[in-house]
């Protein structure tokens, strides 16, 4: 027998296992267990098709519902800014022509009373 | 037929609106001047646009709140300026709609201008109801260019008048240029 063939031998030869081999496998196996149980995603693709739909359905109700919630309120703050804008420019204008006429007025009566 | 009639009583409740608020407003006739205006503003302010305008000024700023306060109780503000860029782009004709509007009851011309040198003719109309303002028409004509000021509701005219000295109106008070020749004062 060479010295190869001794050393294969060696490596070969049965042993028994460490003494805590089956509390770690069995430890191993109660993760796996726990694990399982609480991934919500492998429950949702096992649940039957109708609530499947009728959770998606939800969520597409309740995306188009904000969404449209959100689209009336930045159409209201637009509109309402551009009405601001009128208003003001409308103000301006009256206080300028109203200030026009004044004017107009004084140096009307100022020429009569020069008269 | 029945439907042709139903379709034309239709069309005619629906157009009836706008017509009535042009008719009221007298500005129908102004609005084809904006296509030879060589700059027009027009702003169309009802009761429910003045309250959403109102919603948005900042009681913060001070020229939005002065605003604020001056159109609190208004029904509408409605203007229409144009400034042309020669001289003869509108006739006297195309305000005729205005003042025919302020000729009802109610309505009086309390300043009537009209400079015989620089072509300039003002008019004021005041609406009162009982004892209360309430509306004012304002028609300034110049040569180059014609604005048409309606204001619809209850106004203080001491609150407009705070608006001078802010927002670019030149404050009110008395008048420090020379009197021009060729002016003649309409009635009061």
């Amino acid at each position: 027998m060479t010295r190869f063939e001794e050393q294969l031998k060696e490596a070969m030869a049965r042993r028994e296992p460490s003494g805590d081999f089956t509390a770690r496998v069995l430890a191993k196996a109660n993760r796996e267990a726990a694990g399982g149980a609480g991934n919500s995603w492998r429950d949702w693709f096992r649940a039957p098709m109708a609530w499947r739909f009728a959770g998606a359905a939800a969520c597409a109700v309740l995306l188009a519902t904000s969404g449209s919630v959100m689209y009336e309120q930045h159409e209201r703050a637009a509109r309402g800014e551009a009405a601001k804008d009128k208003l003001m420019t409308a103000v301006r204008i009256a206080g300028v022509k109203l200030q026009q006429v004044h004017r107009h007025v004084l140096q009307v009566e100022a020429m009569e009373a020069n008269q | 037929m029945k439907w042709r009639l139903t379709a034309g009583v239709v069309a005619a409740m629906l157009a009836a609106p706008l017509w009535a608020l042009d008719e009221i407003h007298g500005m129908a006739g102004l609005d084809r001047l904006a296509a030879k205006a060589k700059e027009a503003v027009d702003v169309t302010l009802d009761t429910s646009m003045l309250q959403l305008a109102s919603g948005f000024l900042s009681p913060n700023d001070p020229d939005q709140a002065r605003v604020k306060k001056l159109v609190a109780k208004l029904k509408g503000v409605y203007v229409r300026s144009f400034e042309f860029d020669r001289d003869g782009e509108y006739s006297p004709s195309d305000v005729e709609g205005i003042r025919a509007s302020v000729k009802g009851p109610g309505w009086t011309r309390i300043v009537g201008v009209k400079e015989m040198k620089g072509g300039e003719d003002s008019e004021v109309y005041l609406k009162k109801d009982g004892n209360q303002l309430a509306g004012i028409v304002v028609i300034v004509a110049e040569p180059k260019e014609l604005t048409v000021v309606d204001i619809d509701g209850p106004i203080d005219p001491q609150e407009l008048s705070e608006l001078g000295g802010h927002m670019g109106i030149p404050k009110f008070g008395k008048s420090q240029g020379k009197p021009e020749k060729g002016a003649g004062k309409g009635d009061q």
